[in-house]
């Protein structure tokens, strides 16, 4: 299986069932990207993940989730090694980025208040 | 603290000059930090601070781009000393509703939270009469505290003065808002000081400061400018300096008690402008 | 940009840009109507007003509260409440609606009097009730009555009550979602952080954006005591008045509904360090992995994880009785604004149908980001759209079942397509792991109701066979089906009671053993 085509798989997941990229501002969107995307590579490289304040929790809770979604869906993330996994996911994290924010079609993104 | 002030007055009494003028002084002489809010349809109150410079109002911005697009970079103007300044704006003449036009700036304003703790003083310059509970926006809850009316020893404005006091008894239970004096803009009509000074004693409060008629203001307005920019050592910049300080330093904070128009018609008897 | 035009809006060329059929390899970034925008002249628009969409979608829920509209007497009438938002405290603010009925002299010379005399004589009438919410209309925005200073007035003079004021004129928005935004806000501003709650637990929650739709509340609020989870409020479903008060004391906001109540949860973020966790109630697998996250932030997973054992043992083979019988069933999800999300994936993954359109009535692009994400290719995905549009639509679609609005969904009936109530359901709870089997319930009935067999006939010209009996929905529905399915032991038709919520009213929950405060404190 060729990367695109992992990169669609996972990227299909979260879309279609995640919630938490579509925070309705930009700057919010990013942050929740980061957040939710970087701690979801550390449990899928099973490296320690750090949880110091109640929205890093947050995001972690939703890193379970996705992390063991994947795992359970995607038998493919079994045999990737960990730097593999790293360059899919920096990958991942770069198109929904693209996707949810800089390419996104949605104009209240940049609205200043909520 | 800031000290939020409305100014009222007669139509065409020259609220907006000595609003910029009083606002110019306090931030040349007093090193206040000011605000000028307009809340004049017409969009007039901050040329001269401005030096002319065209300023969109919020309901120009909310009218072309939307109320979610209302922000401070797009209608905060910043002019001589510092002084901040927007203007509400408003419908054209006899269309729409220039009332809830000024709700609707004062909340945009607040929400993007426009001002800020390091203000000494915030001006809201409002069309001549309370005509309507828009007009009396700017004294509601937490907006201003202080009114200032300005008024000559016209007949008219008289009425007019007498008028506000009665819209401010009323907010003055709701709000806690007060009248910090009567400012004469004066005419030179006879015996005006006299009249000016029995009216507000009458009404309970005080003629604060007796601005006399001089052409300077002309002058600095065809300038663009106020007088205390235009011309900082000439007598009616020191005016406009003694009155700013006399509102530094006013105590004298009153719920009016305006007078029946019987009272009023007496008084203006007295001083022979009704012949 | 895949635009779609209707053949019915072709004379109002902007509504092309507000429609969008997602095409193969379709992302984001390339199929997205246009959206929240105020509605085009000439386009019968579906939508509320801001006043309602303060009012009737997010205040009124609130359980012990006079809800007073400020205004003439036809903006409440039209805001009463018809939703079936109910309570457990005997539906109060549903058999109650209030108004000052501004008259022309009241616009002429103020109508501070009258609010100020309808307020007294309102609680005096129901001295049981203590607060009061005061939702401002067109008329008294324009004459600019403070109604602040009128009930800051009031509480001055009867200290035992509170009141909060909505400051929502009709006008202010492009629809009802202006309203849900100004509530929240006036919400937070005013009220909350005025009354400190009383924390009963290690784990302390707020649940936002749920209304309690035939008790969709009380079916979630059951998993959370069951998981030994305080919640502090809900916001606003069955909610208490007072207990919306001390939401700043929450641990974490659980947000439901994100376009009606995602600007509290934000600002409870920014302002309290609240974090905000979406969640869908909606499915099993969605409402399974919300109570797994929930349980995962306090550290209490397990204690979700055995509800979810539990509640898919007992329900999975009853959903998946109707799953058999729903397979690529063609369906409009048609709602107003969040199920067109929460519903899209969930509804094609559970009850194998298929989301042929969905729309949004007053939704915002990031709801059409949500479900154009969720449905799948060749789906017509409509913003803010018009009765004959939708007309068009069901005869180019030609759907098996809708769901939508009550007003629409009388139209969808004539032109004999069955319809379920999507804002204010049919038999409800929808809601739950048994929720989620009624709403599955409550769809077959729909589709397979024989009335539509019968309705399709014109008896003054069509044969009317006299040879063959009543067509019943099992025989409709088990045509095609297997024996094996047929006679399955596992699979069975909903055996829940007609009423699943009353019951939860009166359960009690074990006691979970507190961490000490030493612990707490960590």
């Amino acid at each position: 299986m060729d990367d695109a085509t992992k990169l669609e798989q996972l990227m299909d997941y979260i879309m279609k069932n995640c919630l938490w990229q579509f925070n309705s501002r930009a700057k919010d969107r990013r942050k929740q990207n980061v957040g939710v995307l970087t701690k979801t590579t550390q449990l899928l490289c099973d490296e320690p993940v750090d949880n110091p304040t109640p929205l890093d929790k947050c995001y972690w809770v939703d890193a379970v989730c996705l992390a063991e979604a994947y795992r359970e869906r995607y038998p493919w993330l079994a045999t990737m090694d960990k730097t593999a996994i790293k360059t899919l996911m920096q990958k991942l994290h770069e198109r929904l980025d693209w996707l949810t924010i800089d390419g996104s079609l949605n104009e209240e993104l940049t609205v200043q208040h909520y | 603290m800031t000290r939020k002030v409305a100014i009222y007055g007669k139509g065409g009494i020259g609220k907006s000059t000595t609003t910029q003028n009083t606002a110019a002084a306090l931030a040349h002489y007093h090193n206040k930090h000011v605000f000028i809010h307009g809340c004049d349809p017409k969009a007039d109150s901050t040329r001269l601070i401005l030096g002319g410079k065209p300023q969109e109002s919020v309901m120009d911005t909310l009218r072309i781009h939307g109320a979610e697009k209302v922000t401070l970079d797009k209608v905060v103007k910043t002019g001589y000393h510092d002084i901040r300044c927007v203007e509400s704006g408003g419908p054209e003449p006899g269309v729409g509703c220039a009332g809830r036009g000024i709700i609707t700036a004062i909340n945009l304003m607040e929400e993007n939270g426009a001002y800020t703790e390091d203000l000494d003083f915030i001006f809201f310059d409002v069309l001549g009469d309370v005509v309507c509970g828009g007009f009396a926006m700017p004294i509601r809850d937490g907006k201003a505290q202080e009114v200032y009316i300005v008024a000559s020893g016209e007949m008219m404005a008289i009425y007019a003065a007498n008028n506000i006091c009665k819209g401010l008894v009323k907010y003055a239970k709701q709000s806690g808002v007060r009248l910090g004096g009567i400012i004469c803009n004066s005419r030179n009509v006879d015996r005006e000081k006299e009249f000016l000074e029995e009216f507000t004693a009458a009404i309970g409060t005080q003629m604060i400061h007796f601005v006399p008629r001089d052409n300077i203001v002309q002058r600095a307005e065809f300038n663009k400018k106020s007088v205390t920019e235009f011309d900082p050592e000439a007598n009616q910049a020191q005016e406009y300096k003694a009155l700013g300080l006399k509102i530094v330093e006013n105590e004298n904070f009153v719920i009016p008690k305006p007078l029946s128009m019987d009272e009023l018609e007496s008084m203006v008897v007295k001083y022979g402008m009704a012949s | 940009m895949p635009y779609h035009e209707f053949e019915c809006s072709k004379v109002i060329p902007e509504r092309k840009q507000h429609a969008v059929i997602k095409g193969a390899g379709e992302d984001l970034t390339s199929c997205l109507p246009k959206g929240y925008l105020n509605t085009i002249p000439g386009t019968i628009s579906e939508r509320g007003c801001a006043y309602c969409g303060a009012k009737h979608v997010i205040g009124t829920p609130m359980k012990d509260v006079i809800h007073i509209s400020h205004g003439p007497v036809g903006c409440t009438y039209d805001t009463w409440q018809t939703k079936r938002y109910i309570s457990d405290n005997n539906n109060f603010q549903l058999k109650y609606t209030f108004a000052t009925d501004v008259k022309e002299k009241h616009i002429v010379f103020g109508a501070e009097k009258v609010l100020k005399q309808n307020i007294i004589e309102a609680f005096k009438a129901f001295p049981e009730i203590k607060r009061m919410t005061i939702y401002q209309t067109c008329a008294t925005a324009l004459i600019g009555d403070d109604i602040e200073a009128v009930a800051q007035e009031v509480m001055d003079e009867m200290p035992e009550v509170d009141i909060f004021v909505c400051n929502s004129p009709g006008f202010a928005g492009p629809s009802q979602s202006g309203g849900h935004h100004k509530i929240n806000i006036a919400w937070l501003n005013q009220k909350v952080g005025t009354l400190e709650p009383k924390i009963t637990s290690d784990y302390v929650i707020n649940y936002v954006g749920e209304y309690n739709i035939q008790g969709d509340q009380e079916v979630m609020l059951d998993y959370f005591h069951r998981m030994g989870i305080q919640v502090l409020s809900t916001f606003t479903g069955n909610s208490s008045y007072d207990d919306l008060r001390g939401m700043h004391r929450a641990h974490l906001n659980v947000l439901e509904c994100a376009r009606s109540a995602e600007y509290i949860c934000d600002e409870l973020r920014a302002r309290y360090g609240i974090p905000r966790l979406d969640i869908d109630g909606f499915g099993f697998e969605a409402l399974g992995n919300s109570l797994k996250k929930v349980g995962l932030f306090f550290g209490i997973e397990d204690r979700a994880q055995a509800i979810i054992d539990e509640e898919t043992a007992k329900w999975k083979p009853q959903l998946d009785w109707y799953k058999e019988r729903l397979r690529d069933k063609k369906v409009c999800l048609w709602p107003g604004g969040s199920k067109l999300w929460h519903w899209a994936h969930a509804i094609q993954a559970e009850m194998g149908v298929k989301v042929v359109s969905v729309y949004t009535k007053f939704g915002h692009q990031g709801d059409m980001e949500k479900g154009i994400s969720r449905c799948g290719e060749g789906a017509l995905a409509i913003d803010d759209p018009n009765e004959l549009e939708n007309q068009e639509a069901m005869r180019m679609l030609k759907p098996d079942v809708i769901f939508t609005g009550k007003r629409p969904g009388e139209v969808a009936k004539k032109m004999r397509v069955p319809y379920l109530n999507a804002h204010a359901y049919h038999n409800g709870p929808y809601k739950g792991f048994e929720g989620w089997v009624r709403f599955a319930r409550d769809i077959y009935n729909a589709i397979y109701s024989p009335i539509y067999q019968l309705s399709g006939l014109d008896i003054s010209k069509d044969e009317i066979a006299a040879d063959k009996g009543f067509v019943t929905r099992r025989m409709l529905s088990d045509a095609g089906l297997s024996d094996e399915i047929k006679s399955s032991p596992i699979l069975t038709e909903y055996t829940g009671k007609y009423d699943s919520v009353t019951d939860l009213r009166a359960k009690t929950y074990p006691e979970f053993e507190r961490k000490t405060a030493a612990s707490a404190a960590e």
